[in-house]
């Protein structure tokens, strides 16, 4: 028996009235894309450049892996598999409209066997279709998590999807009832698992009427679909993000995660973005890819501590203010993003810990937006939190951001607490030790540094320091918006570091680590840069450094690691940091539920060291409330503001007096006291044992 | 309405008290390696307090006056990139040893070429000797007058007034312009140079003038010089002692007899 599906059977004028439909409804859509991609370009900001030739490569292997096994989306579970449901229904039942159009015109192969498959197939689409939506609607109306608010188009577009997928099936029924010649009932009911049993709904009619039906949810179906295109056409809403998400995933920024705009100080007119147009087409395109599904809301440590600041309500409110900007006339000034459109304090709360961009299935960047406006805050108005400006002012006068009196030490102070080779002027070192400001400057980060350099002495590793002439790499100035003294320091340490025959430096702080390895090859300095924790590793590893046999006197304490923002989510260091531990404790430390690439913020990015936390809990309690219920009674760190942030979490929960119960300490002084021997001098915080 | 804000360098007053040095023998701090050289935070106060008046009057113009060496180009530099709209350094080997006297002196003289001026505003004293004296003997020099510890400084029609701060408050005082304002650390935070600013200030030349630009005759003040006679670092002593007795109790009763006897309760 010939099994085979018939297109238009029973529809009749149905080729001519339904392409015609669907010259219209495509002709409507097209003009409304391509009308929006003129309100994307009116964007005046300037992309950087881009590595257009990665795009395609890139695109391939996100839609292999982020949509298709939907890798992106399963950092979170249930709505993953209510996205996956939904995508796999819809986009197997449209590849199934496509197949049956290539039969049609180009080659027949709906036939026989592969016939009855492909039904099967599309009778499964459907049916996760609807499991879907049911999901979906599940989620949104009954369980309603905080990250989703509800519109009507949220509703409009499942009942949508839900009325396509039984008015489809119900169409296979019907035409199974009457019967399509070439169908026959009992052999394919088994391939056809629900349009079989709802054929027989029509059972009980005559045939003319059965023909009716057919032809009547057949055009209800089609009528639907076409609908659709011109709703969205119209409106513009969530389901375009299948055509804008994609583009604008398409279009992401590939290599350095974090990556900033590029100011030229000499010819930019203006700096950052003052006005929704002030961004760059990318950045509307992003806007408009943005479904509101609240992952980078959900993500947020400033919104999960209770700060204004939502990386969603951020996106919105900016595409809104983009959208009525577009519509106003010309005559009407645009209005001011800060303060009109967006709360001042929204974009310092920003730790720049890059979770929303993390979580974010389509690789929007509330961030970046965050970040243009703190640059139009700092550059053109000159306008910081006053704790942040005298850190700026900071670095202007003496190099670096630490300011005050309670700091009591010059640059290379702590070079002469330990042996290490200064490298003056007119000297060459391959190799170069940076400490940091903080490392340098701030007496309990001094002792890991002091660790560090100790460590490094063991191992008998060459390598030198700059000592007084170290400045600071210009991070906390570059994440302030006040690109002027970022670039400044920059090029003034690459002409000191090239000058020095510098090739290699290590760091011991994630953010100088993510400025000298990212940022700094755009301004000229192209250099190997190491973390501490990577060289670490690497020395115990290949047994230069090995762990002695502890003191059994002390139990050693379970320990867990917090993973910095800068070195992880950034950069991918992971397992260094993890190695250097398992070797030199001999165990693994400890995993919090929200590690790695989903790790918690301590709060002291994004130049937090210097802004105060407005509202709500402080970033830094709620982390070390995580690290302490995994059961660990102490905390590995990598980067100096997470000690500091941690320590200052610690002594508050347990009093400024009292010894503290949690330690908190650097991955340098836990590998120094792994391989200390007992008399071996050691300061007050390199011993695990209480 | 001009302005003439007098701006000094110093030694970074935020070094650590160890790495401050003096060298007795020719009563002179030496500064240690590689610290750079700040703008006095009073000055720069001033700075701010000119930038206010000019905030709330568009003609203000605002000059930026240093007498030092050639690294005060810096602080120039930086008054030029908050918004002053020229600058002038002072630079003679004879200043060198000038007191107080001595510099209001030259800035004096230096006024004086500059021209017609509505407003002078210095900070109260430097951070590094804290004489506060150099903006009293400039008003007298130049025969203005002086309204000192300002934290708030306007200029209604042709006079100036100002909120002077006093032990419990403040008080104002108005005096008709030209005259002279020091001001005091209340007036707030002198603000960020915009980006914009910086980039405005690169462009700008700063006047360099020595004592002969000025016509300035510092051997004329040569009597009435002040002399170092010591310069010295205070011994700081602490002793600590404890009160005894056989119980709390006794111990307080001695500690209270003995602040009694320092009368100190």
């Amino acid at each position: 028996m010939d099994l085979r599906h018939q297109v238009f059977w029973n529809i009749p004028l149905g080729p001519l009235v339904f392409y015609s439909l669907n010259i219209i409804a495509w002709a409507v859509l097209f003009f409304a894309v391509s009308r929006r991609v003129g309100l994307w370009r009116k964007g005046k900001g300037v992309e950087p450049p881009s590595d257009v030739r990665g795009r395609p490569g890139a695109f391939l292997k996100y839609f292999l892996f982020d949509l298709l096994l939907h890798r992106r989306f399963f950092q979170d579970v249930y709505p993953a598999i209510i996205h996956l449901s939904l995508f796999t229904g819809f986009f197997l039942l449209f590849l199934g409209t496509v197949a049956v159009a290539v039969d049609h015109y180009i080659v027949a192969f709906l036939m026989g066997r592969v016939y009855l498959i492909v039904s099967l197939i599309l009778d499964i689409s459907g049916l996760i279709l609807l499991l879907g939506i049911a999901l979906a609607a599940f989620r949104r109306y009954v369980q309603r998590p905080d990250r989703l608010d509800n519109k009507p188009e949220d509703w409009l577009a499942l009942l949508w999807l839900a009325l396509m997928a039984v008015s489809g099936f119900l169409v296979e029924g019907a035409r199974l009832a009457v019967p399509e010649p070439g169908s026959t009932g009992e052999q394919a009911a088994v391939w056809m698992p629900v349009g079989a049993p709802a054929s027989r709904i029509f059972a009980a009619l005559s045939r003319e009427n059965r023909e009716l039906w057919h032809r009547a949810l057949w055009w209800f179906h089609a009528g639907l679909g076409l609908a659709a295109l011109v709703y969205v056409a119209l409106y513009f809403n969530r389901l375009i993000h299948i055509l804008v998400s994609t583009t604008s995933v398409y279009f992401r920024p590939l290599g350095y995660r974090g990556a900033l705009r590029p100011v030229n100080l000499e010819t930019d007119q203006k700096i950052g973005a003052a006005e929704a147009l002030d961004f760059s087409w990318k950045h509307l395109l992003e806007l408009d890819a943005c479904t509101r599904c609240g992952r980078c809301q959900d993500n947020c440590p400033a919104y999960l501590s209770g700060k204004v600041l939502s990386p969603k309500k951020v996106v919105l409110d900016l595409k809104r203010n983009w959208l009525e900007t577009s519509r106003a006339s010309s005559a009407e000034a645009p209005q001011k993003l800060i303060p009109q459109v967006i709360q001042e304090q929204v974009i310092w709360d920003c730790t720049t810990c890059l979770a929303c961009r993390q979580q974010c299935p389509v690789y929007i960047q509330p961030m970046y937006k965050i970040m243009e406006m703190r640059r139009h805050q700092a550059m053109m108005l000159g306008q910081l939190p006053p704790s942040a400006q005298a850190a700026v002012q900071n670095m202007q006068k003496r190099g670096h951001p630490w300011s005050g009196s309670q700091f009591m030490r010059l640059r290379d102070d702590w070079t002469r607490e330990v042996p290490v080779r200064k490298i003056k002027p007119g000297d060459k070192v391959k190799t170069l030790l940076f400490a940091g400001c903080t490392g340098a400057l701030v007496d309990r980060n001094v002792a890991v540094t002091l660790s560090l350099v100790r460590v490094l002495n063991r191992a008998g590793l060459e390598f030198g320091v700059l000592g007084g002439t170290e400045a600071c790499c210009g991070d906390p100035a570059r994440r302030l918006g006040y690109e002027l003294i970022y670039q400044t320091m920059a090029q003034a340490n690459i002409e000191t570091f090239k000058g020095r025959g510098v090739e290699r430096i290590i760091t011991i702080c994630p953010h100088c680590y993510n400025t000298f390895k990212n940022e700094y090859p755009e301004m000229g300095g192209n250099f190997s840069v190491f973390h501490h924790s990577e060289i670490l590793a690497d020395l115990l590893q290949r047994g230069v450094l090995r762990k002695e046999t502890v003191r059994d006197s002390a139990p050693s304490k379970p320990i867990t690691y917090h993973d910095a923002c800068y070195l992880g989510r950034y950069n991918d260091v992971f397992s260094a940091p993890r190695q250097a531990l398992h070797l030199a404790l001999g165990e693994k430390p400890r995993e919090m539920p929200l590690s790695k690439s989903k790790s918690f913020c301590c709060g002291g990015g994004g130049a937090h060291a210097w802004l105060e936390e407005v509202g709500g809990r402080r970033i830094g309690e709620m982390r070390l409330e995580q690290a302490l219920s995994t059961g660990a009674a102490a905390v590995a760190t990598a980067c100096p503001y997470c000690l500091q942030m941690l320590e200052n979490a610690a002594e508050k929960r347990e009093g400024k007096n009292k010894k503290g119960e949690v330690r908190i300490l650097d991955i340098a002084e836990i590998v120094e006291s792994s391989l200390a021997p007992p008399k071996a001098p050691f300061t007050k915080h390199s011993s695990l044992s209480p | 309405m001009h302005i003439i804000v007098c701006v000094k360098q110093i030694l970074d007053p935020e070094i650590p008290p160890a790495r401050f040095i003096i060298d007795p023998e020719k009563m002179r701090v030496i500064p240690p390696e590689g610290i750079p050289a700040v703008i006095n935070p009073f000055d720069e106060q001033a700075m701010e307090a000119a930038l206010r008046i000019k905030d709330a009057r568009k003609d203000t113009r605002i000059t930026a006056m240093s007498l030092g060496d050639a690294h005060s180009r810096d602080i120039l530099k930086h008054c030029l990139s908050m918004g002053a709209g020229d600058a002038y350094l002072l630079e003679d080997p004879a200043f060198s040893s000038c007191d107080s006297a001595g510099r209001a002196y030259a800035l004096s003289m230096a006024i004086r070429k500059i021209g017609a001026f509505d407003l002078i505003l210095c900070g109260r004293q430097a951070a590094d000797w804290d004489e506060g004296q150099t903006g009293a003997h400039l008003a007298e020099l130049l025969g203005i007058p002086l309204i000192t510890l300002a934290r708030k400084v306007e200029t209604p029609e042709q006079a100036v007034r100002v909120e002077r701060v006093t032990l419990d408050g403040y008080e104002i005082a108005e005096a008709p312009l030209p005259a002279l304002v020091t001001i005091s650390n209340e007036l707030g935070q002198p603000r960020l140079p915009t980006g914009m600013g910086i980039m405005q200030a690169m462009r700008k030349q700063i006047t360099t003038w020595s004592a002969a630009n000025t016509s300035a005759d510092i051997s004329i003040l040569e009597d009435i010089r002040l002399r170092t006679v010591r310069l010295y670092k205070p011994v700081r002593e602490s002793k600590c002692e404890f009160a005894e007795g056989k119980d709390a109790a006794e111990a307080a009763a001695n500690l209270a007899m003995k602040l009694r006897e320092a009368r100190i309760i």
